[in-house]
């Protein structure tokens, strides 16, 4: 019971961001309901509106998806990204939390 | 709390956060639906640590410069992060949201912070882990490379809080 209770309070904060954010992006001049992404804008017919490029909306590239090759080296990119950041934070945090201790026992 | 729960609650969210950043290995369909279903191992995670954030909430300034803190604040960093992609991703979905009925007009912002949050989430994941390496690795040791082995006493990385 506690452990669900604690569950909805972390949702009902996520929630709160979440509508926070939504509030905070609609706000924004250039993500109203109508506009679109540069080069993307509808022409009129006359041509007095009419932008040097104009394309559809660009959609989101889905294929139907399956483990291809390019999404094997794309995860496999990520998840050496990722081990070379663990890397570097784990030799920082060593240099930058646990040095002054060494230090100390070093002094006694 | 449940060191192992916690150990394949870390392994199942990092496996399938890395997976839903390549959308195109699954399709966008199973990528939406996916990542809406790994809400539920997000939350039982931030739960899971429920103790931990109270204790340093109410100890935060006792001892201020220790990688837990830095760790505190990063993990309510990565909350706003996956409350973000989540919120980004529901917006500009096209599969999961026509689903349930409703329709959301695409937006070129939305785009654009769902991925920049995908990739400053993950930064933010991989120096999360790197702060509790040594837990990472004590546990690594103890249910990957040695799961059936009878151990007469645990690691004690394993069961000590961070920073407390």
């Amino acid at each position: 019971m506690k452990f669900l209770l604690r569950c909805l309070l972390v949702l009902a904060v996520a929630v709160a961001i979440g509508l926070i954010l939504y509030d905070a992006v609609q706000a924004l001049p250039g993500t109203s309901p109508s506009s679109n992404p540069p080069g993307t804008q509808l022409e009129t017919q006359n041509g007095s509106n009419a932008p040097d490029n104009p394309r559809p909306y660009p959609p989101r590239n889905d294929r139907g998806g399956g483990f291809r090759l390019r999404s094997v080296v794309g995860i496999a990119g990520k998840a050496i990204l990722f081990s070379i950041i663990v890397f570097v934070s784990v030799m920082a945090k060593n240099i930058v939390f646990e040095r002054a201790p060494n230090r100390k026992k070093k002094e006694n | 709390m449940n060191i192992k729960l916690n150990f394949w609650i870390d392994v199942a969210t990092f496996t399938g956060f890395m997976i839903a950043m390549e959308p195109h290995s699954t399709g966008l369909t199973i990528h939406e639906w996916f990542t809406v279903a790994a809400v539920g191992t997000l939350i039982v995670h931030f739960v899971l640590h429920w103790d931990w954030f109270i204790r340093l909430t109410s100890r935060f300034f006792v001892k201020l410069f220790h990688s837990s803190r830095l760790n505190y604040l990063l993990a309510i960093a990565i909350f706003i992060g996956f409350t973000s992609i989540i919120v980004s991703g529901l917006m500009i979905s096209e599969h999961f949201v026509p689903a349930l009925g409703f329709q959301v007009g695409a937006r070129y912002g939305w785009r654009r912070i769902h991925s920049l949050a995908a990739n400053l989430t993950l930064v933010l994941v991989a120096i999360h882990v790197a702060l509790r390496w040594e837990w990472v690795k004590a546990a690594f040791i103890r249910f990957l490379m040695t799961p059936f082995r009878k151990i007469e006493k645990a690691d004690p990385v394993l069961t000590e809080e961070d920073g407390m």
